[in-house]
């Protein structure tokens, strides 16, 4: 049978991508053009300018992966578009430049949601993944915990009530002053510092969701406590023990989860899946517990559009196919896609 | 230079326009509009604009089209990426010429006559316009964003007739001056028909854009970039 190749876009925040799949798992281009320095003297992503920086270079970036892959834009079978969640102006770049391209080349448009395509990552830096498994997704505005039970059905077993992790990760850089993106900056700080240092109170809620709030509040408070009584901070140890126990919370959820469920495979996705700590915690924890546990490279951690490609792939499977009248839905939850 | 020397037979350009709450298509031939189909409702242009292309192509019977004119602003930011997005894939797709179409100027078309004085009004936030003066479609003032009372009341020092366009004209709040009255309904947004127009001089002046870095004509800078300029000025005390 001929291999089917799936052009991917995704512009949800501050990256715009594009990349060619062949059939679900081979990756014959996947570019990404980042915005990280564009944004950084605001101290977050200005969502106008990430709009603005998206409409220019959305044909550079999916003409770059067309060439790197090899194919002419008319052997394309089917375009992949992320529409949800993400920033409206920035997720619209996108929809509209692949509606159009579906629409132009006559061939089915598939509609994908960024968080489903941080799972399907794992696809692609590990073939011999299959479902079922549990998925435990940590970017900056959503954690979750996924069980997969094949490609194309999920099921929500629990997510955050109220922060999201990277959220937390986020603010407590800025009242630091660490350089945006937050995330990266204290998981290197937190290298140097001691882990056991401080005492955050570990976030405790029923099931499987999450919270971070209360844990953003006491490093919060613990830092502007001590600059009034004018003590000096260890801001790596602050940054240890925070990060400590975020990703003990993480952990001990999922490992729950797993044993709840009586899944044996781990797969880490999302943004903050790109954090050391996390990786290598749950990595030992899943080794200790016989589980399998998966993780994608780098690149594919953070925002692409291979992942996109490769969650686009399996749904057409399904004949999941999406009309011209597609539009962005920038709070756009696992929920919605529960089948 | 006529476009039939450019290429043989019919030239179909394809126009669109997304500026303002008006999502509009249209497909013309050297002197016929084939196609046009125009809306200010309430559904978003994502919804709605590539539908209505796929339309007025097939109501054109046109497969394809030589270019594809689009509405490059000022205007709505969200709208002209939603129309600038879908021009270019078009075009990148197709590989055909894209023009950039101001749209201040395609709403100037209405009126292709020397005798009065058009001043297109587009909404540019905080009872301001982003507003130009044209003659027989061409520009006689540089494009600036100005107070919309200001704008109304200044008009009355222009000679002869003068018709105002636009989004805003329901936010005047002073008398009209003798000389200045609003177009009326048909004449007062952009369409598609004169984008795909518009874009046909500019194909046969040669003034074609580039797929691959066109940007919205935006005028104004983004929220976040005026504060952070401000902060600066204040901090180095200038």
């Amino acid at each position: 049978m001929e291999k089917i190749l799936t052009l991917g876009i995704e512009t949800s925040c501050d990256e715009t991508a594009a990349a060619v799949l062949r059939d679900g798992r081979e990756i014959l281009s996947n570019v990404i053009s980042t915005q990280i320095p564009l944004h950084q003297k605001f101290g977050g992503v200005v969502p106008e300018l990430a709009s603005r920086k998206h409409i220019l270079n959305i044909m550079p970036v999916v003409d770059e992966a067309i060439r790197k892959a090899g194919v002419e834009l008319s052997q394309i079978n089917q375009i992949a578009v992320t529409h949800g969640p993400g920033l409206v102006g920035a997720l619209l770049v996108g929809v509209a430049a692949a509606k159009t391209l579906a629409f132009a080349l006559k061939v089915p448009l598939v509609a994908v949601n960024h968080l489903e395509g941080h799972i399907f990552a794992n696809f692609l830096s590990a073939p011999e993944l299959e479902p079922p498994f549990l998925a435990l997704v940590v970017s900056g505005g959503h954690t979750a915990l996924i069980k997969m039970k094949t490609y194309n059905e999920f099921e929500l077993l629990g997510q955050t009530r109220d922060d999201a992790a990277g959220e937390a990760f986020d603010k407590i850089a800025r009242v630091m002053n660490l350089p945006y993106p937050g995330g990266p900056e204290i998981d290197r700080l937190a290298k140097t510092g001691n882990p056991d240092a401080i005492d955050f109170p570990r976030p405790k809620v029923a099931d499987f969701d999450f919270s971070f709030s209360g844990l953003k509040s006491s490093v919060l408070n613990y830092l502007n406590s001590a600059s009034m009584r004018g003590e000096e901070i260890n801001n790596a140890d602050v940054a240890a023990s925070f990060q400590k126990a975020v990703v003990d919370s993480l952990i001990e959820k999922t490992l729950d989860a797993a044993e709840s469920f009586g899944l044996s495979q781990i797969v880490l996705a999302g943004g903050v899946a790109a954090n050391s700590a996390l990786e290598k915690n749950l990595r030992e924890a899943c080794e200790r517990r016989g589980l399998k546990f998966f993780y994608p490279t780098k690149i594919l951690c953070t925002d692409n559009a291979a992942m996109i490609a490769c969650r686009g792939y399996y749904q057409s499977l399904a004949k999941d196919f999406a009309p011209l009248t597609l539009n962005a839905v920038p709070n756009l939850n696992f929920k919605g896609a529960i089948q | 230079m006529s476009a039939r020397t450019i290429r043989g037979g019919n030239l179909l350009i394809l126009g669109i326009e997304a500026a303002t709450r008006v999502a509009s298509a249209a497909v013309v031939s050297d002197e016929k509009i084939l196609a046009e189909i125009s809306q200010e409702a309430r559904l978003t242009h994502s919804e709605t604009l590539l539908p209505q292309i796929e339309q007025v192509l097939k109501i054109a019977g046109a497969e394809k089209v030589d270019a594809v004119a689009v509405s490059l602003g000022p205007g709505s930011f969200t709208g002209l990426r939603i129309g600038l997005a879908t021009a270019k894939a078009l075009a990148y797709a197709w590989q055909i010429k894209i023009l950039g179409v101001p749209t201040l100027q395609a709403i100037a078309f209405h009126f292709p006559t020397n005798s009065v004085t058009v001043l297109p009004m587009l909404d540019a936030q905080k009872n301001r316009a982003y507003v130009q003066a044209f003659r027989a479609g061409a520009p006689v003032s540089k494009l600036e964003v100005k107070p919309i009372d200001e704008i109304v009341t200044s008009a009355e020092k222009i000679d002869g007739e003068v018709f105002l366009c636009g989004d805003v004209l329901s936010k005047i709040k002073v008398a009209l001056p003798q000389n200045v009255q609003l177009a009326p309904i048909n004449l007062r947004m952009p369409r598609a028909v004169n984008v795909a127009l518009c874009g046909k001089f500019l194909l046969d002046a040669g003034e074609i854009s580039n797929v691959m870095n066109l940007e919205p004509l935006y005028i104004r800078r983004s929220e976040a970039e005026e504060l952070w300029e401000r902060r600066q000025k204040l901090f180095s005390g200038k």
